[in-house]
């Protein structure tokens, strides 16, 4: 029947062109399972501290910070989900996962991409430049009136200067890999009400240093955390104020200082 | 009284009494008949001057007419409707007529000073009427609706920077039992078989490094609105009345979009035939 409907359509609406209509192709996010996965772990983390070991695993814990890109990534990651927001909320889109909207009548599926020119290492930023710069996009989907949580994207060559991003830290950056950032609650409108996980895959440079290519850290409320390995699983930090840390396992939690090496 | 309504009813008896003796459409055997929602046309060289339509019978089988409700509209919101229709008799066998209604409904929307956007909905109506018996008429009707929206600004809040787009198909039958010369029962059913999900398409620049899309479909929460009308017709001379109520999912007369909301629906015209 739509076919029959594209041939009158396309005759009886002179005025506006042709009447076909199109099913909205909605894409399937990538790595569904292993993200869901990894959110999970974040709840309920399946490694335990070796308490016998804590100054060692408070080591490695100071090691692998410098690699997450934990003092700018994250703030960045809040701006393109505030940006998805913007976008999602000016066209009367659901922007929580949590919940199913219905808009006049109708339920609303739709397809919402945000498509980023890097700033650059300039400091001020230059006009937008996709081609020497990079770029981050990415895309959003919203099915049967419902947010899905996960959105995903390619960064390409994006360039960053970090002093522009954070002007208390400094220095260029490049990243170049698929971003998916997990929600775990409502898109957020700033660092206030931020939930959601982000895994990145593929290159993150810092000035003349290739951190890790495969990161994951989740923020909730304000509070940053990441997987740490160990024996039998991954244990999960959270990072305090200052020099404290709260290591969650399967055995339990623990507050842990990373200077004076030691938790209780 | 006052001036306007005298001045109104010096107009319409004007107009009364300049009707010549030449009726609007009879059937052969002299019937007045119906053509709010049938096949049959208003009438050569007649003017019927609805609540719903002005139309106006440029020979037997061709009228032309614009819904005025919408552009009235423009006194209340700030949106301005320029329409019209064309019906035209096709066929005319015996008991047997069908007409084709072409119509197209423009609306512009001033959202903003600096944003607008339009609405087009161009409705195709087949219309068959039966005389099953010499007081008996059944009534057909299929239309196929589409509208596309687009434009600039900010749309029920869909941000245009593209355009929205739906297209029905909808079934009609009337059934009009005819107890006098110008008296008749009616009994309406209309019934949406087909709803294509709304497409829209959108656009914008976060800030100068930013840019957003969105393609979306809006799929109706009722795929299939009908209603049930019981009614009344009397067709004057000069005066042609219809009333009706019935329950279900309000039609938008002319453009045939439906409420989205089971109700109570109304169903009337009152139109005045003039014959020029």
């Amino acid at each position: 029947m739509k076919r029959i409907l594209c041939v009158v359509g396309g005759v009886s609406f002179v005025l506006g062109g042709a009447g076909c209509i199109e099913n909205l192709s909605i894409p399937t996010p990538p790595m569904q399972s292993e993200t869901q996965a990894i959110a999970a772990s974040y709840d309920m983390p399946a490694g335990s501290l070796d308490v016998s070991n804590v100054q060692g695993t408070l080591d490695t814990i100071n090691a692998t910070i410098p690699n997450l890109a934990l003092d700018w990534l994250p703030s960045y990651a809040e701006g393109l989900l505030s940006d998805l927001d913007s976008r999602i909320k000016d066209s009367g889109l659901p922007d929580n996962p949590d919940a199913s909207r219905e808009t006049h009548g109708f339920v609303l599926s739709a397809v919402v991409n945000v498509n980023r020119v890097c700033m650059g290492w300039d400091d001020p930023p230059g006009p937008p430049d996709a081609v020497q710069n990079g770029t981050i996009v990415l895309t959003a989907v919203v099915q049967s009136g419902r947010l899905v949580p996960e959105s995903w994207g390619t960064a390409t060559a994006c360039k960053l200067n970090l002093t522009v991003l954070n002007g208390a830290i400094t220095g260029n950056a490049t990243l170049d890999g698929t971003v998916i950032l997990y929600l775990l609650g409502p898109l957020p409108t700033g660092s206030s009400d931020a939930r959601f996980l982000l895994t990145f895959n593929g290159t993150l440079t810092v000035g003349n240093q290739t951190l890790n290519s495969s990161i994951d850290f989740r923020v909730f409320d304000g509070v940053l955390a990441f997987r740490l390995p160990v024996t039998g699983g991954d244990i999960v930090v959270e990072v305090g104020t200052g020099s404290s840390v709260t290591l969650r396992g399967s055995n339990g939690t623990f507050l842990c200082d990373l200077k004076a090496r030691s938790c209780q | 009284m006052g001036h306007a309504t005298v001045r109104w009813t010096t107009l319409i008896a004007t107009l009364l009494a300049a009707g010549g003796a030449a009726r609007a459409a009879e059937t052969a055997d002299g019937l007045p008949k119906l053509n709010y929602q049938t096949a049959y046309t208003v009438g050569a060289n007649t003017l019927q001057l609805g609540l719903l339509a002005f139309n106006y019978g440029l020979n037997g089988h061709l009228d032309i007419g614009v819904d005025p409700p919408y552009w009235l509209a423009r006194s209340v919101i700030p949106v301005l409707i320029p329409n019209l229709h064309v019906k035209e008799t096709v066929l005319d066998q015996g008991p047997v007529t069908l007409s084709v209604q072409v119509s197209g409904y423009w609306a512009l929307l001033q959202t903003t000073s600096a944003d607008s956007a339009s609405l087009i909905a161009a409705p195709l109506a087949l219309f068959a009427s039966f005389r099953l018996l010499d007081r008996l008429w059944l009534h057909g009707e299929g239309d196929y609706v589409y509208a596309r929206a687009f434009g600039s600004g900010d749309f029920n809040k869909l941000h245009l920077g593209g355009a929205v787009a739906s297209q029905t198909v909808q079934v009609g039958a009337k059934l009009e039992w005819r107890l006098a010369r110008i008296f008749s029962l009616t009994a309406t059913g209309r019934y949406q078989v087909y709803t294509a999900d709304l497409a829209f398409q959108a656009s914008s620049n976060v800030d100068p490094y930013t840019t957003a899309s969105v393609d979306g479909r809006a799929m109706a929460m009722v795929s299939h609105p009908w209603e049930a009308i019981g009614g009344v017709a009397f067709l004057w001379e000069h005066v042609h009345l219809i009333l009706g109520a019935g329950y279900g999912y309000y039609f938008v007369p002319g453009v045939a979009i439906a409420y989205p909301k089971r109700t109570f629906v109304p169903d009337g015209n009152l139109a005045v035939v003039i014959q020029l």
